[in-house]
């Protein structure tokens, strides 16, 4: 009779231990689910108000780029009517389709856009690389204006740890050269490349000298977080893009 | 005085659980400190995401139709704000300006006697309030254009907010 109010005993403390270990079992899967809620709670929230905030950037931006005043007299441009300030104040947009009315391409304000889209793009400059391109559907579509703004980066190995990461930025003007075959795919694979972090397009229309039917086109401007690859990337060397060298002094 | 030999394993009724709470404690503090961190961590995000749809309210305000033809505009579109948390302070700058969130006050553009600046506080940012441990801060910039005597120029809005 003892011997069996013993083994009874004895069950018992198992069976205490036992529910203890089930017990750890069932807080342990409560806080790997509470890991897994935290490490996921707040990521498509926080990645949406990135990407929303690209997009906003890049509506802001572009709005910015079409409005800017430029000086026709290469005078600077003044708030007031001092003697040395510019007196043929225009949009510089309205001076890039005159460019593009007599020869349908861009070239002799094609540096005054770029300086002018490079200052608005500069507070974000560390953080998105972007491109801005005039596309007119006329026929086939052409790109009389393409810019592109890169940065490269270079590190050294210290050991197992990378350190002295420099990141260089580098310009160019796609679609140099005006045989090649570019197309508007060898584009949208890029843009698929990059994973864009804001678009933004607005339609514009380019008169010709030659008709009185306009070119209609659009303006697009697309912002992508810095992507290290470099030049001989097949998605990038499809742009067919000339770095401007001048740019480096 | 002493258990009978084939008891010798019988510490008592709560004597013989006792191996037993081991793992039971074990499992309470790693739940419990857990489930803390994971408080914090939640609270922590939540206060982040208020400050950065507060930025993007007020920003979305004081840019309107992206450009702003005089100090008027930019006041009305400043009173029409209702943001009493998180604190915030906003204006426009010049692009070329880097932006140094200790000196706001000094860096936002006057054009004659008006000053582009609009905020809910009087306080500033200071280096021991961004340096606090629980400090929240967020800043966005957006290009502009602000229309001087029919000429446009493009300047930033520059939106800090943060929450003590």
């Amino acid at each position: 009779m003892e011997r069996i109010a013993g083994k009874k005993i004895n069950s018992k403390g198992q069976a205490a231990i036992t529910d203890a270990l089930f017990f750890l079992m069932v807080v342990m899967s409560l806080v790997a689910f509470l890991f897994f809620f935290t490490s996921q709670y707040g990521r498509t929230v926080g990645e949406y108000s990135n990407s929303k905030y690209g997009s906003d950037y890049a509506s802001s931006a572009l709005k910015t780029i079409l409005y800017s005043s430029f000086a026709r007299d290469g005078l600077p441009l003044c708030d007031s009517e001092k003697e040395g300030c510019s007196q043929e104040v225009d949009y510089l947009i309205a001076a890039v389709k005159e460019d593009y009315a007599d020869d349908k391409n861009i070239n002799y304000f094609k540096e005054n856009l770029t300086d002018s889209v490079k200052k608005v793009m500069q507070p974000v400059r560390n953080s998105f690389d972007y491109m801005l391109f005039i596309r007119v559907d006329a026929g086939a579509f052409e790109f009389p204006y393409f810019f592109l703004s890169r940065k490269e980066f270079t590190s050294t190995y210290d050991g197992v740890f990378v350190s002295g990461v420099e990141a260089k930025e580098r310009n160019y003007y796609c679609n140099s050269s005006q045989a090649s075959s570019f197309n508007q795919a060898k584009l949208d694979n890029f843009i698929v490349f990059i994973g864009p972090k804001g678009q933004s397009v607005s339609s514009i229309s380019l008169p010709l000298a030659e008709s009185s039917q306009p070119h209609e086109g659009i303006i697009q401007l697309v912002l992508w977080t810095s992507k290290d690859f470099n030049a001989e990337e097949q998605a990038f060397k499809n742009l067919d893009c000339k770095e401007i060298v001048a740019e480096e002094k | 005085m002493f258990l009978p030999l084939k008891q010798k394993g019988y510490m008592g009724p709560i004597g013989d659980d006792l191996p037993s709470l081991i793992p039971l404690m074990f499992a309470l503090v790693i739940f419990f400190s857990s489930f803390y961190s994971t408080v914090n961590i939640y609270n922590d995000r939540t206060v982040d995401f208020e400050n950065d749809i507060a930025v993007v309210q007020i920003s979305a305000s004081l840019r309107g139709t992206g450009f702003i033809a005089s100090i008027h505009d930019f006041n009305s579109s400043c009173n029409a704000l209702n943001v009493r948390q998180p604190y915030f302070s906003a204006g426009l700058m010049d692009l070329d300006k880097d932006v140094n969130l200790f000196n706001l006050d000094e860096d936002y553009l006057f054009v004659g006697r008006d000053l582009f600046k609009c905020s809910n506080t009087k306080e500033t940012l200071t280096q021991e309030k961004v340096l606090a441990p629980n400090s929240k801060i967020v800043s966005r910039v957006y290009p502009l254009i602000l229309q001087k005597n029919s000429v446009s120029f493009p300047v930033k809005l520059v939106v800090v907010a943060w929450k003590e």
